[in-house]
């Protein structure tokens, strides 16, 4: 039979064999890590909300490569796409570039994601401790604050340097906003690798904390608060709404999130039960869905293997590593501070990966011992991180034109 | 200028901006606090003379009542002779509404037969 036919008939697989040989082995290694995802996320050993959907999205999107107008192409979706009229004949045919184009890339699915939390979220935690989880989540930008200088080593000039620094502070839409201003050209580049920090804080992180932090500490069970007050649901409203007004008018960068979380708290906190039920359980469990499958489906081998998002990959990895273990330090000087009575693993939930590394923190310490319970710290410290990230956004955006004309 | 005093500038803005976030949240606690303890304070004014009086009259009467409950609950737990589970298992049955499946706002109401 005609090579040429074959391919017609099944060019997911002859792409397999005539393509580049990299990418080839690129494809292969998604698919089988696809399969791997979901059978961990099955297993409970990494998010299965998230795993599941992102494991299966990756191995698709590697096989499901056909050639359209002689390139390499698949019909789920093209994050590089720039030009406002190629982008109306995508949202055409790819069918889940709407979702991306209109959720994703311009951070609304994180925002729902955000109100869903909001829902979730007692606020009594943040206003219990707050010293402690600014604390707790300036130590944990540590990635944000080194990869500049490590960036500029690699090549990058400091506005490319200072965006993809920020996803250290995993944070999408705020890289999103800092890349938008400080480097336009790798916009689409940086918020592809910055979305994909989701992966690797589920799956990485708890291992971090294995690394960094041994079991006799984990396993540290932090005192019970003294003289705690009991909070009424009027006294929450009242200080989402305040709270809400001024981190807005202190961090415009960060409105839309700031907004979407304490909406959520609002909605909670005035009883609003068919909001309450709408948005904690179709919007929130939508948006993560949503969220999993589109990261998978970004984990094209053509993508990923792109020489300028796999240094940027790299370049984001390494920031969310030196993010990691910046926040375990800022657990460790907690720890020494209180002469050892604090669980050096809440500093991982400085990192603003709201509420992953919360609940990353806490899964890892139930694992050495079930009777500890960090969480209300975990979520203080995983707010947090979000002031801080917008903060440290906010100073990039400013200074950097200054300080580099 | 040296990339390292652009860092070092920044780590201490952000140090700086985020103790000052974390004490204006401590103002809006505090503030929320003191009014609500303020609006306390005032509506319950009234209430506390007649209450403080109250409780100084029925205080012998109070310490009467807890050392008879105290003395029934040793009694009680002495009774007890063997060791009994106390763990308690609830299993939870969550039915969330949903009026979807709901007939009230169906179109086509039950039609009645004649």
């Amino acid at each position: 039979m005609d090579a040429s036919i074959l391919e017609k008939l099944f060019p997911g697989i002859v792409t397999l064999f005539t393509g580049d040989l990299t990418i080839s082995l690129g494809r292969i290694g998604l698919m089988g890590l696809g399969v791997l995802l979901v059978y961990l996320g099955k297993k409970g050993i990494l998010e299965p909300l998230l795993m599941i959907p992102m494991g299966i999205g990756m191995a698709a999107v590697n096989a499901g490569v056909l050639v359209i107008g002689g390139k390499n192409t698949n019909l789920f979706l093209d994050p590089m796409i720039s030009d406002p009229d190629a982008l109306i004949n995508i949202l055409q045919i790819d069918f889940l570039q709407p979702i991306y184009t209109l959720t994703f890339s311009n951070g609304l699915i994180a925002c729902f994601v955000f109100m869903g939390i909001g829902v979730l979220l007692d606020v009594g935690f943040l206003l219990a401790r707050p010293f402690l989880s600014m604390f707790l989540a300036v130590c944990a930008e540590l990635g944000t604050f080194l990869t500049i200088p490590i960036a500029m080593s690699m090549g990058l000039d400091i506005n490319d340097a200072a965006s993809i620094a920020m996803v250290g502070g995993a944070d999408g839409p705020m890289v999103l906003f800092t890349s938008l201003k400080l480097s336009p050209k790798l916009f689409v580049a940086i918020t592809v690798v910055a979305y994909l920090y989701l992966g690797l804080t589920y799956g990485g992180y708890p291992w971090l904390i294995k690394l960094l932090v041994p079991k006799r500490l984990r396993a540290i069970k932090m005192p019970p608060k003294k003289n705690i007050r009991q909070i009424s649901s009027s006294e929450k409203l009242y200080f989402a709404v305040i709270a809400c007004i001024v981190l807005c008018l202190l961090f415009p960068v960060a409105a839309p999130l700031f907004l979407s979380l304490f909406v959520g708290v609002a909605v909670r906190e005035a009883g609003l039960k068919h909001i309450v039920d709408f948005i904690a359980g179709p919007l929130l469990y939508g948006s993560t869905f949503l969220l999993g499958l589109l990261l998978g489906v970004l984990c094209d081998a053509s993508l990923i293997l792109d020489p300028q998002i796999l240094l940027l990959l790299v370049l984001g990895i390494v920031s969310l590593l030196l993010s990691g273990i910046g926040g375990l330090m800022g657990g460790y000087i907690m720890y020494f501070v209180t002469g050892g009575k604090f669980n050096p693993v809440i500093g991982i939930a400085g990192v603003s990966c709201v509420p992953t590394t919360a609940k990353v923190a806490q899964k890892s310490v139930t694992e050495a011992n079930p009777q500890s319970i960090i969480l209300p710290e975990a979520i203080g410290a995983n707010i947090s991180g979000v002031i801080t990230t917008a903060i440290i956004a906010g100073l990039y955006i400013t200074l950097i034109p200054i300080l580099f004309p | 200028m040296n990339i390292f005093l652009v860092i070092g500038i920044m780590v201490i803005s952000t140090f700086v901006i985020s103790f000052a976030v974390a004490g204006m949240i401590r103002l809006i606690s505090i503030s929320i606090n003191f009014l609500r303890i303020q609006k306390t304070k005032t509506t319950d004014q009234h209430e506390s003379l007649t209450e403080v009086q109250n409780e100084a009259a029925g205080q012998d009467q109070q310490l009467e009542t807890v050392a008879a409950i105290g003395l029934a609950i040793k009694l009680y737990l002495e009774d007890i002779h063997d060791y009994e589970r106390t763990i308690m298992t609830i299993q939870k049955v969550v039915r969330p509404y949903s009026p979807w499946s709901s007939k009230i706002y169906g179109l086509r109401q039950n039609p009645k037969g004649r």
